[in-house]
């Protein structure tokens, strides 16, 4: 079974007043299983971001179908929704979204407050994460005095510490320069191959779309192409340490 | 979230944005303090005011004419209450448990001395039956007696504020004072004392009410003060005196008694319900200014929610729940206000502390600091349960935002 189905699905907004729907997603289809490392690329204004919220269930669709885990979407209710997006999604923004006046370990520990993981296992699970993403010595920093590599990071630990299925990574480095963009790649990509994590990751940039194994590109709210990433020996011997 | 991490999520915030936090809630401190500082003086003014009357003892009541306290025409004017009352009364047969009858008037007169003119209250009664009742020694000289009470001597004792501005360390008994244009000698000093029973001994000039009576060619009596053999009896003496009163005014039956009877009970009674109903309306007034905080508090909570759209997103995309979302604005709101109230109280006490040292030493040393505990949870209760019902609204619309929208949110 796959972890994401989607059949002929639509997205369109309703412009108030002006009377005209916007249509965003046409009739896509797709399916991607757990596990996979997908990159979904596009320019901007493709409705790749759309897509991710959709799938990501931080928006709904106007049309078609989506399953998650076997599950229609119409038949999650709203505190389902919420368990969700705790327990099984961890989310990493173009613009981090960390609480700025918070440390990083507050805002780690932000997805584990909604959570019912008992609070006595917080601070391992915390320390765990931050030491994946090479971070334990800004623990207590608070969010606003890090660098945004650094920043991108606690995000990506914010988003593991509930170690959910699926990492979103919503254009992770496209704040970044480019050294600390491929440390977030690095670490990305470790989640996937050591950690087993799905990861879905959005970006207009080609070099970026190619670290993943499949990459589905969309233009103008279409699926144009979706194709395993065939990887060059160079880039299969990028190790991490 | 758990309530733990709700109300540490509201703390938060709020230590986050101190200076906002504390402009939000200044409303309420104002508020608040207000309130207690209008109980806290209500009860002070309270305490002080009986502390001032209840100076008769229990077993005394006053008689006066007309039908009620509220009747001032009839106290002020009517002729109702004369001597003859006062011998029907003094009879063993009609009121068995009386045993003191202390009629007085007061003169609407000034005095003079040495030809210079002031104005003390003046009064005509028994200065013995008054040292009795509130315990005063002559300090110099000595209290005229009932046998020249009974002969309307012109003779008067004067308290010791006015001794001093008359004849500052001199000598006063023996000297001659001027009222209405007869002479009255001065044959006796109150002590000093501080106001009892609602009379002042320090500024006063007493005369035999005799006297004054023939001052003012007047023979009724404004006001009667008769004392009972024991406070269990002063219901039965009350009832005696009515029907002695009623005998002698001719009240048929059916019609209403001219005069009234108030036993100190009742005055404290009356006294005690005007003052609460005084400050609960002033309450009533001053808590009107927390509504207008609680208004302050739901429009920063609104701008709040706004600003912290993106805030709201994240929680959302990280798991928050409706509720979650609801209860952290909630809490915020209510942990606000409540913090206003605990500032008001503080505030509010430490001011009427303040004041009541002033009203001491300026309107009168019984002045006494009041605090009570229920204006406190009042207080509290009250700043909370408008966190609560200002919040709501706020609260609503923060929880009720998408969370794509919300992070989209610039």
């Amino acid at each position: 079974m796959a972890l994401f189905e989607v059949k002929d699905l639509q997205k369109k907004y309703y412009a108030a007043g002006e009377g005209v729907d916007t249509q965003v997603l046409f009739d896509l289809n797709f399916s991607i299983d757990r596990g996979e490392f997908v990159s979904i690329m596009g320019p901007s204004g493709s409705g790749k971001s759309t897509l991710l919220h959709i799938i990501g269930f931080l928006d709904g669709h106007t049309g078609g179908e989506y399953y998650f885990n076997g599950k229609k979407y119409e038949d999650y209710g709203e505190n389902e929704i919420a368990n969700v997006r705790n327990k099984e999604m961890g989310f990493v923004f173009q613009q981090f979204n960390l609480l700025p006046k918070q440390t990083v370990y507050e805002n780690i520990s932000l997805p584990l407050v909604y959570s019912d993981i008992p609070e006595k296992e917080w601070d391992n699970r915390i320390k765990e994460v931050i030491e994946t993403v090479g971070l334990t010595h800004r623990l207590d920093y608070q969010a606003y005095k890090l660098s945004g590599g650094e920043k991108q990071r606690v995000a990506i630990a914010r988003a593991l510490v509930n170690n959910p299925d699926v990492i979103f990574a919503d254009e992770p480095t496209g704040n970044l320069d480019s050294k600390s963009g491929e440390a977030v790649m690095k670490t990305l990509e470790r989640l996937h191959s050591e950690f087993g994590h799905t990861v879905i990751l959005i970006t207009h940039e080609i070099a970026t779309a190619e670290r993943a194994n499949r990459m589905i590109y969309i233009k103008d709210g279409k699926i144009e192409s979706d194709k395993k990433v065939r990887k060059s020996k160079n880039q299969e011997s990028i190790k991490i340490k | 979230m758990n309530i733990k991490h709700t109300i540490k999520t509201g703390l938060r915030s709020i230590s986050d944005h101190k200076s906002r936090s504390l402009l939000t809630i200044l409303g309420i401190v104002i508020g608040v303090a207000a309130v207690i500082i209008v109980m806290s003086l209500g009860n002070g003014a309270q305490s002080l005011i009986l502390n001032q009357i209840s100076g008769l003892g229990p077993e005394t009541v006053v008689l006066r004419p007309g039908t009620g306290f509220s009747d001032v025409t009839s106290v002020l004017f009517s002729q109702s209450l004369t001597q003859k009352d006062i011998d029907a009364l003094k009879k063993k047969s009609n009121v068995p448990n009386l045993i003191e009858v202390a009629p007085f008037v007061i003169l609407a007169s000034a005095i003079e001395f040495e030809g210079e003119k002031f104005n003390p209250s003046v009064m005509g009664g028994s200065a013995e039956f008054f040292g009795r009742v509130f315990d005063l020694a002559p300090e110099e000289g000595l209290f005229f007696s009932e046998a020249d009470i009974e002969q309307a001597k012109r003779v008067a004792v004067i308290g010791t504020d006015l001794k001093e501005e008359l004849f500052e360390n001199m000598n006063a008994i023996g000297e001659d004072i001027q009222i209405k244009g007869r002479k009255f000698k001065i044959i006796g000093v109150f002590p000093s004392k501080e106001t009892v029973g609602g009379f002042n001994f320090n500024e006063m000039v007493m005369i035999p009410h005799t006297s004054a009576q023939n001052l003012t060619g007047q023979n009724h009596y404004p006001e009667i003060i008769l004392r009972s053999d024991s406070v269990d009896n002063v219901n039965k003496m009350v009832v005696d005196i009515k029907v002695t009163l009623r005998d002698t005014h001719d009240i048929e039956y059916g019609e209403d008694d001219d005069f009234n009877v108030q036993t100190q009970e009742d005055l404290i009674d009356m006294i005690q319900s005007v003052i609460t109903i005084l400050t609960a309306f002033l309450v009533a007034t001053v808590a009107i200014s927390l509504v207008v905080g609680g208004v302050g508090i739901m429009n920063i909570m609104l701008v709040s929610v706004t600003e912290r759209t993106k805030e709201i997103g994240l929680r959302k995309a990280l798991g928050a729940k409706r509720s979650d979302i609801l209860k952290q604005f909630l809490f915020e709101a209510i942990i606000l206000t409540s913090l206003g109230g605990v500032i008001g109280i503080i505030v509010g006490t430490g001011v009427s502390f303040i004041a009541s040292v002033i009203l001491a030493h300026t309107i009168d040393p019984n002045w006494v600091f009041s605090f009570s505990i229920s204006s406190a949870l009042i207080g509290v209760g009250m700043s909370a349960s408008i966190g609560l019902i200002f919040g709501t609204y706020p609260a609503i619309q923060a929880s009720k935002k998408s969370p794509m929208e919300a992070l989209r949110y610039e």
